[in-house]
């Protein structure tokens, strides 16, 4: 098989292939290898990527076991990419961050050990926004993502390489993280197919940790059948996380129903006021109507707390980093400072010149937020308002199965636009930061481009653990729409 | 002026638990610095703590032995700043909802026993240790202790003198002893006391208080609060103010030092830990940790005192290890006499002990073969020389009492005509000190009887003996 | 709310950061504007919400009182910038 018939081929039909002995292994992985290498410099998606001996050798001891006839998984002997913030033993971690450029963390986390055990072959650690901290992929050290869509363009962020490199086929799977939106709108950016599951059914041990209550590990892939696979292999309890709840791993089936009849959907109209592009608007109300075609109960309402959600969000996630982020030193691991001579220095001028301007930014503002003097009109009153948006949900899910909504207000935008400009970028979160306060699920789908042949896409949101239900409705719109079929650059 | 020395302390404690308190690592004294570290206690980006269920019923065993009430639901907070022996940055602390309040721990100092308020016991993590590399130029950090589990027990500003601390702090060891939750030895760090101390005058206001850290016996915590007290007594007599602050005791030189200003007006930023959700206490397990608390020590000493008759000062020694005084009741219960039985155990018994350099909560005796050794010693078969012998048998070597004692011939001489021999020669043997003795001097019969005892190997009752060489003296005459 | 080069300089000793001068002044700007967006928040009418962090009662999440050896005390230790070995190495620090 050609390198690019293989690269082009999803996860799951990829993984078909080898369990045939259609494809090796170790020429899966070739392929993926080549890709990477190629794409790194066009898109800036990798940071690192495995030694050629070290990734062909996980792929023949993977081949060895499919040889002997075990059932490794149903996504075995496909490669993958893990977000720059997942540790992983003898790969650097460095959060796109001078701080942990040469950092290799001694663990690794439980989702790469289940991906692993899984008999998927690691490629290499893909680029993002420094310690997660942004929503363009810009602010890493490692520089800008570049949106394979159009290379002029942010691929989105935090997790901007996973989804870039899934939309240029330079990997067939990838895991993100999402805090604040940061799986779903570098997918709706990118093209591509995304999950943020529920808050707990992921462990986040061995995820570096930007804001605790918010954190998820997240497939992306081009169809949201790869996202379900990944998914099943990676969630349910480990017993290192004691904020993952959910027991047993979430399910995997591949049905799709014959329509949605019975499925109530709402959509929140106060989202399509100003602040949206008018195709972002036309494109993701144009799936409503499919998803009405399709049988399902779309209904109109009107979303709670809005203006209250992003100043909420941001307070308690630079809180909760702010904290986090104490850890890093000079001391431990990571980057120390030459000109440090005392205690003092040593902390502060590794820190001052380790972190970039973002994460300093948001360090400061979560000391200021949690200080005494300000705990109470800032913390604390965020984290009620959070309650208060939980609750609004709840309500919310007694009428409706899924809430769809657009992922984010525009779609790529040029690199170094808005980077000078926190508030506005902070704005750009308005539709996926309550779902993280509220620990929901959601799924991110392609559903159009824009004037500018630049991807949109949208979000469906569930209930807690209810990931199911919303795979299956994204099956049913991937069946009767080909929008995630389609290959940036005009490569089929 | 006259001023009242008002004073809260605040005790830590590390936990004897196998692990850490929120990872797998060994709890361990004394091991190679940074061998029990993992990824969790020694703050690896992406580590995630658990908690470790041990902790929480060795925090709720205390709260209960300490009359306070159990929270339904606590939380854990971070306490954030900036040490090298702290790896996260943070502490993981209780400082909202606390695992237990509102106890009381009765002391007793005067005639009156007084109740010192216990105002919450919290669950924490402890930080790791530093200490000054050789060339005094830098610092080394050994993070084997950072993660070690401890309960922190703070009281109210109940106390008033230095010795009522310590009381308080001794009583408060002989739970955690009992309860077996920590081995509570001040001079390894295992127990550690802060003291809480201001002024006041008579019905006046509470003045401004300062905190004594390191203090790492109990004489310097009495030391600490004398010298305290007399240095804001000083203060104030010269008109000034007391600064709040924090002070760092120096033993050897018995003062102590504000420390710096990293103690001092330190802003915590203390928040949810968002990383463990909160702990939910229910009534079921209160109820079953609560059936299984030991009887404590000024129960049993009640009790001993009371029922089974013997000295409030026996029944203070005896119950200083809950082990002990388990074994003086089953040897009071087994040979139906206590005074005996007290004063075995705190006679020979912790003597022996102490010669052997031994944990009483570790020993292990046979209470039966005690109280066959009383009862053989109470009723004459032998006398108090060869009980000591066997006692010490039985300690050293878990021997059977009777085989030792038979194997050996040891059981007591009650034959007169023996005894009447014996004594008959050690009168001919020493004529002069059996004339001395004739003429008044009281001292020469000591030496009669050593030599009749010897004479009878020893296992005669002395009573006897002694009772035989008056007779015969007499008859001499 | 103003947001002042005293408070940046708190801020900083609070976050353990040296910032220049012009850091300074930035970070004091957006600050402002940032807080000030937030201030919204002060509108939220949150009479209803305890102030307890919300939580269902779910089981507890204990792990066994066992041990565990990771076996990686000594590639932690290697990842210091500066060690010994043994321990991990600060410049002394004044009690």
């Amino acid at each position: 098989m050609q390198k690019n018939e293989v690269t082009s081929l999803s996860a799951l039909s990829l993984a078909g292939l080898i369990k045939a002995k259609k494809i090796g292994v170790r020429e899966a992985a070739e392929a993926f290898l080549s890709a990477a290498k190629n794409g790194r410099p066009r898109h800036n998606t990798f940071i690192s990527v495995c030694e050629d001996g070290e990734v062909f050798q996980q792929a023949d001891a993977v081949q060895k076991k499919l040889n002997a006839g075990e059932e490794l998984s149903p996504l075995a002997g496909v490669p993958i990419a893990l977000k720059d913030n997942i540790c992983t033993v003898g790969l650097p971690a460095t959060c796109a961050s001078k701080m942990l450029k040469n950092f290799t963390p001694v663990y690794d986390a439980t989702a790469v050990q289940r991906l692993k055990a899984a008999g998927l072959v690691v490629i290499g650690k893909l680029n993002m926004d420094e310690f997660a901290m942004g929503g363009s992929s810009e602010t890493g050290v490692f520089g800008a993502v570049k949106n394979p869509w159009n290379t002029a363009c942010v691929a989105g962020g935090s997790s901007g390489g996973s989804a870039a490199a899934v939309a240029a086929a330079e990997i067939p799977v990838a895991l993100g993280s999402d805090t604040g939106g940061s799986i779903r709108q570098p997918c709706s950016f990118c093209g591509v197919s995304g999950i943020k599951p529920t808050y707990g059914a992921v462990s986040r041990y061995g995820l570096i940790a930007y804001a605790s209550s918010l954190d998820q590990i997240g497939p992306i892939a081009r169809d949201i059948d790869d996202c379900a696979a990944l998914l099943h292999l990676i969630s349910g309890a480990d017993g290192r996380d004691a904020t993952c709840t959910l027991e047993k791993p979430l399910a995997f089936n591949r049905e799709i129903p014959q329509n949605l009849s019975g499925l109530k959907i709402g959509i929140p109209k106060n989202y399509f006021s100003d602040g949206i592009e008018s195709d972002v608007q036309s494109a993701v109300l144009n799936a409503a109507k499919q998803f009405k075609a399709a049988k399902a109960n779309v209904d109109e309402f009107i979303m709670p707390l809005t203006e209250y959600t992003v100043p909420a969000y941001y307070v308690i996630a630079a809180a909760e980093a702010s904290s986090n982020l104490s850890r890093y030193d000079g001391i431990k691991y990571g980057f120390k400072s030459e000109n440090a001579k005392t205690l003092r220095e040593v902390y502060q001028m590794s820190r001052s010149e380790g972190f970039g301007e973002e994460v300093k930014r948001r360090i400061m503002l979560g000391s200021f937020v949690l200080s005494s003097g300000y705990y109470d009109a800032f913390y604390k009153k965020a984290m009620q308002t959070r309650a208060l948006i939980k609750a609004e949900f709840a309500k919310l899910f007694d009428s409706y199965d899924i809430i769809l909504a657009p992922v984010a207000p525009t779609t790529a935008y040029k690199i170094g636009q808005n980077i000078h400009d926190p508030i506005k970028m902070y704005m750009g979160d308005i539709y996926t930061v309550s779902v993280n306060l509220a620990g929901l699920p959601a799924v991110s789908l392609p559903c159009g481009f824009d004037k500018r042949a630049m991807p949109i896409g949208l979000q469906l949101i569930g209930k807690a653990f209810s990931e199911q239900k919303l795979i299956t409705a994204a099956k049913y719109f991937q069946k009767i729409t080909d929008w995630h079929t389609k290959k940036p650059g005009g490569e089929k | 002026m006259k001023y009242e020395t008002v004073i809260g302390i605040e005790v830590h404690a590390e936990l004897n638990t196998q692990s850490k308190i929120f990872c797998g690592c060994p709890n361990a004294f004394g091991a190679v610095p940074n061998t029990h570290i993992c990824p969790i206690c020694s703050g690896q980006p992406g580590a995630l703590p658990k908690l470790n269920e041990a902790v929480v019923e060795c925090a709720v065993r205390l709260g209960l032995a300490l009359s306070c009430k159990i929270a339904k639901k606590c939380n854990f907070d971070r306490k954030n700043y900036f040490y090298p022996d702290l790896p996260k940055a943070y502490q993981i602390s209780q400082l909202y909802f606390p695992i237990c309040t509102d106890g009381f721990l009765e002391i007793q100092t005067t005639n009156t026993p007084k109740r010192i308020g216990i105002r919450e016991i919290h669950i924490e993590e402890d930080a790791g240790k530093l200490k000054l590399a050789s060339l005094g130029r830098a610092t080394q950090a050994d993070l084997n202790r950072a993660g070690v589990p401890l309960l922190e027990i703070v009281t109210q500003p109940d106390f008033e003198s230095g010795e009522e601390v310590i009381a308080f702090i001794e009583r408060l060891r002989e739970i955690m002893l009992y309860l077996d939750i920590c081995d509570c030895k001040m001079q390894e760090g295992s127990l550690r006391a802060d003291i809480n101390l201001s002024l006041k005058q008579k019905d006046g206001e509470l003045g401004t208080r300062t905190e004594t850290k390191n203090l790492n016996s109990l004489k310097a915590v009495l030391r600490a609060v004398q010298y305290e007290t007399a240095r804001q007594a000083e203060i104030l007599a010269k008109g000034g103010m007391v600064t709040q602050q924090t002070r760092r005791w120096d033993d050897e030189k018995a003062v102590s030092h504000p420390m710096r200003s990293k103690e001092n007006a330190q802003d915590y930023r203390y928040f949810p830990e968002p990383d463990l959700p909160p702990l939910y206490i229910s009534d079921g397990q209160i109820k079953k940790l609560s059936k299984s608390l030991p009887e404590f020590a000024h129960h049993k000493r009640r009790r001993f005192t009371q029922e089974l008759g013997i000295s409030p000062s026996a029944a203070e020694i005896i119950c200083k290890s809950k082990n002990i005084a388990e074994l003086f009741e089953a040897v009071a219960e087994g040979s139906g006499n206590s005074v005996e039985a007290a004063n075995l155990i705190t006679g020979d018994i912790l003597r022996l002990i102490g010669e052997k350099g031994l944990d009483p909560e570790k020993i292990c005796l046979d209470a039966a073969k005690l109280t066959s050794l009383i009862d053989m010693v109470t009723s004459g078969k032998i006398n108090r020389g060869v009980y000591k012998e066997a006692v010490e048998a039985v300690f050293l070597h878990d021997a059977d009492p009777t085989a030792y004692i038979t194997q050996k011939g040891l059981f007591a001489v009650c034959d007169d005509a023996l005894i009447r021999a014996a004594v008959t020669e050690a009168i001919s043997k020493n004529p002069q000190a059996a004339a001395d003795y004739t003429a008044g001097k009281e001292k020469a019969f000591a030496c009669l009887m050593g030599q009749a005892m010897k004479h009878l190997s020893g296992k005669a009752d002395p009573a006897a003996v002694r009772k035989m060489l008056v007779e015969v003296l007499k008859e001499n005459v | 709310m103003k947001i002042d080069e005293q408070t940046v300089l708190y801020l900083q000793e609070l976050s353990y950061l040296t910032l220049s001068a012009q850091e300074r002044a930035e970070i004091a700007n957006s600050l402002e504007n940032i807080l000030q967006y937030m201030a919204v928040l002060s509108k939220a009418d949150t009479k209803s919400v305890s102030a307890e962090v919300s939580g269902d009662p779910v089981k507890n999440a204990l792990r066994p009182d066992r041990t565990e050896d990771f076996g990686l005390s000594a590639d932690i230790l290697k990842n210091a910038p500066v060690s010994d070995g043994e321990f991990f190495i600060v410049p002394k620090v004044i009690e």
